[in-house]
């Protein structure tokens, strides 16, 4: 065989082993390729987790307000005797927030979905009274320009001296329902489709619905999902529209918008062109430490400190590190503060307000155990649904148009990775194939066993080094330089080292021990696994006793005490590799 | 003298007011809602109607300020008034709750709820 024809053997074996490896992929058998796709991104935001946001900028925007069952005890003593409570206590604590920090948020959205008027002193009026006070409404509601999406009615509040409040809403796409109050609502706020059972944080959503629809449903041309309205709402505060053109475009527009000028819909589905990967970290916020210390009077039982990568790693194995209780219960992300905490008052000054709410983009939302608005963190674990746009919003924040995209669904990601898996195979293949010619080499020279293992001992780092480190440096590249999720590089570590430990089941070993079988200790260890792989061989032995004449014609079947002392005669025959072709 | 009596006659009283639950040293909004023990609305009153410092002579439901108003105990929340010597007594009464057993398992989000800060009566 010439050279060429062995690195086409090579190629050959590498695309049949990506080929079944692409196969595998989408079959998604049992759902092992979507799972281990989760586990694997999991598990780096979880090693990772510690490094997101050294610089703070968005956990210093960003604040988390919620209501919980704890918090509709305590604010019984407020006369909040029922859940949810009334609108005119709605109200009332939309007013707080928009006053108690001493200057108003930046943007404000609440994690509610509100869809009924209730009875007849629920106080909605009051409600959207206050709604509209707070956003302006008056200057801009009236305008057409500022109904064409809600990029622009965002800007239109602004425009006016007003703070954008933005509301969730069932997804138009989901529930063909727009009822009266949510209208009465989307005059004078700005509606947002509130996400459920999501797998990718979404960040401009186009129906294609027809116009009769989009007018039935409410839906300005497109809508946007909360971090994506709340960040905009922050970046339109910036001098450079946080470098994104449309927001600049959309700054200079609102005031003609406001005068009457109907624009086209703003155009930003090329900068926010894919889902958000939504990145978890781990460092919680020094003032909801302080905070937490303030109100309780004691540290937040939660783990303080942020811990480095490689910590993180071996904390991989939960089996031995334990369920993450106490100091090791990871805090959440974002400044939190519960409402009933802020009425109460005890424990904060108002600079604790300030710092929660003045100039911040401030979330609302429930933490209720017994709802379902929860989302599976792969670092805190089970964490309120409030706390998922929060976060999406922090990177956002942190990382402007270069935020994560969720690379599963814009192009064929498992072709990616099967061709990742062929290259790494090939190599080793050429890996085993290099390794069998220095055997030759050894051979003619006469070198030792025990020498060998310095030879071999750099090519199988070399083969399984490189493929750790390839596929760690692109998972590496892509999550860092092309902002994508990371790939399932769980699944490939298992398919190549699978392959390469397949690939040296015999020469390994063989390999390994050749080099140090001199040693007694190994000799010792190697006689004791002869007799422990012996008294455990199975694969010739007959349940039943084979009648007389049946064993005399199976002469296959030699008794046990015959292939132990073949065996043992001939360790080697069976481990050793063929090391030379004729 | 007169003075130094006066001062000696604050520091006695002072500690005893801190120890009745502390004062409130300013209202920060013009209209303040009230309540009664039970947490049910009063109504409002306008701040410049109440005395400050005023001392605090009970805790309401969910950390209301009980103040003494017209001969009658009305409360406050804490969040309109600015008070001293209320914090320094707040302390947890309940561990987290947490979810045993299962890896990354938060289900302490925030600060916890009310009951973690017992104000002593």
């Amino acid at each position: 065989m010439s050279i060429a024809t062995r690195i086409l053997k090579a190629l050959l074996v590498s695309l049949l082993l990506a080929g079944s490896a692409y196969a595998v992929a989408k079959l998604n058998l049992f759902g092992l390729e979507s799972a281990s796709d989760r586990l694997a991104d999991g598990v780096y935001q979880r090693i990772t987790a510690a490094d997101y946001g050294a610089d703070r900028r968005g956990q210093r925007l960003v604040s988390v307000v919620y209501l919980d069952e704890s918090s509709m005890e305590a604010m019984k003593g407020y006369g909040w005797t029922r859940f949810p409570p009334t609108y005119d206590q709605q109200s009332q604590m939309f007013d707080d927030l928009m006053q108690v920090g001493g200057a108003p948020p930046a943007a404000l959205y609440a994690d509610f979905v509100y869809t009924g008027q209730g009875g007849p002193n629920e106080g909605f009026d009051t409600f959207v009274n206050g709604i509209a006070s707070d956003t302006k409404a008056q200057v801009w509601s009236a305008a057409p320009g500022c109904q064409v999406d809600p990029l622009i009615k965002i800007a239109c509040i602004e425009a006016a001296g007003g703070t954008p409040m933005i509301f969730a809403k069932p997804s138009p796409a989901e529930l063909d329902i727009f009822t009266d109050v949510q209208r009465r609502l989307d005059a004078v706020a700005v509606l947002a489709p509130a996400l459920v059972n999501v797998q990718a944080y979404p960040m401009v959503t186009d129906y294609g619905f027809d116009p009769a629809k989009n007018a039935r449903l409410a839906v300005h041309a497109f809508d946007v999902s909360p971090a994506l309205a709340m960040y905009a709402a922050w970046c339109l505060r910036q001098p450079d529209g946080c470098g994104v053109a449309a927001f600049v475009q959309l700054r200079a527009r609102a005031a003609q918008a406001i005068a009457g000028k109907v624009f086209a819909p703003t155009n930003v589905a090329g900068v926010f062109d894919a889902p958000l990967d939504v990145v978890w970290g781990s460092r919680p916020d020094p003032d909801y430490l302080a905070m937490t210390k303030a109100v309780t009077g004691q540290p937040a039982p939660c783990r303080a400190a942020a811990t480095g990568w490689l910590q993180r790693l071996g904390e991989q194995m939960a089996g031995f590190r334990g369920p993450p209780t106490g100091a090791r219960q990871e805090c959440p992300y974002a400044l939190t503060l519960g409402y009933d905490r802020m009425v109460a008052g005890l424990g904060l000054q108002s600079s604790d307000l300030a710092r929660v709410l003045a100039g911040r983009l401030v979330m609302v939302g429930g933490q209720f155990r017994t709802s379902n608005d929860w989302v599976e963190s792969p670092v805190q674990g089970q964490a309120p649904g409030v706390h998922y746009h929060a976060m999406a919003l922090d990177n956002l924040v942190e990382d402007g148009v270069n935020y994560r995209r969720n690379t599963t669904l814009m192009f064929d990601s498992d072709l990616l990775k099967s061709l990742l898996i062929a290259a790494l195979a090939f190599l080793g293949v050429l890996g085993v194939m290099v390794r069998n010619s220095l055997l030759d080499h050894a051979i003619a020279t006469r070198m030792q066993p025990k020498l060998r293992g310095v030879v071999y001992g750099p090519l199988y780092m070399a083969i399984f080094g490189v493929s750790i480190a390839v596929v760690a440096l692109a998972t590496w590249f892509g999550v860092s330089l092309l902002h994508r999720a990371p790939i399932n590089w769980i699944g490939i570590y298992a398919c190549v080292l699978g392959f390469l430990f397949y690939a040296t089941r015999q020469t390994l070993p063989a390999d390994i021990l050749g080099s140090i079988e001199h040693l007694p200790l190994v000799q010792r260890a190697m006689a004791a696994h002869r007799t422990f792989r012996q008294t455990l061989k199975f694969e010739e032995d007959r349940l039943f006793k084979p009648r007389a004449q049946a064993a005399a014609a199976v002469p296959a079947d030699p008794p046990a005490a015959t292939i132990v002392a073949a065996e043992a005669a001939t360790p080697a025959a069976e481990e050793a590799p063929a090391h030379a072709e004729s | 003298m007169l003075k130094a009596s006066l001062i000696f006659a604050a520091l006695l009283l002072i500690p005893g007011s801190a120890l009745a639950g502390g004062m409130v040293v300013k209202y920060l909004r013009p209209q303040l809602h009230t309540f009664d023990a039970h947490g049910q609305p009063i109504g409002t009153v306008a701040s410049s109607d109440l005395k400050a410092p005023t001392p605090i002579v009970a805790m309401g439901v969910g950390g209301s300020i009980g103040i003494t108003y017209q001969g009658k105990t009305v409360f406050l929340r804490g969040l309109d008034v600015q008070t001293t010597g209320v914090n320094a007594t707040c302390a947890p009464v309940q561990g987290t709750a947490r979810a045993t057993g299962s890896s990354y398992a938060a289900t302490n989000m925030g600060l916890g709820g009310a009951a973690d800060c017992q104000h002593p009566q």
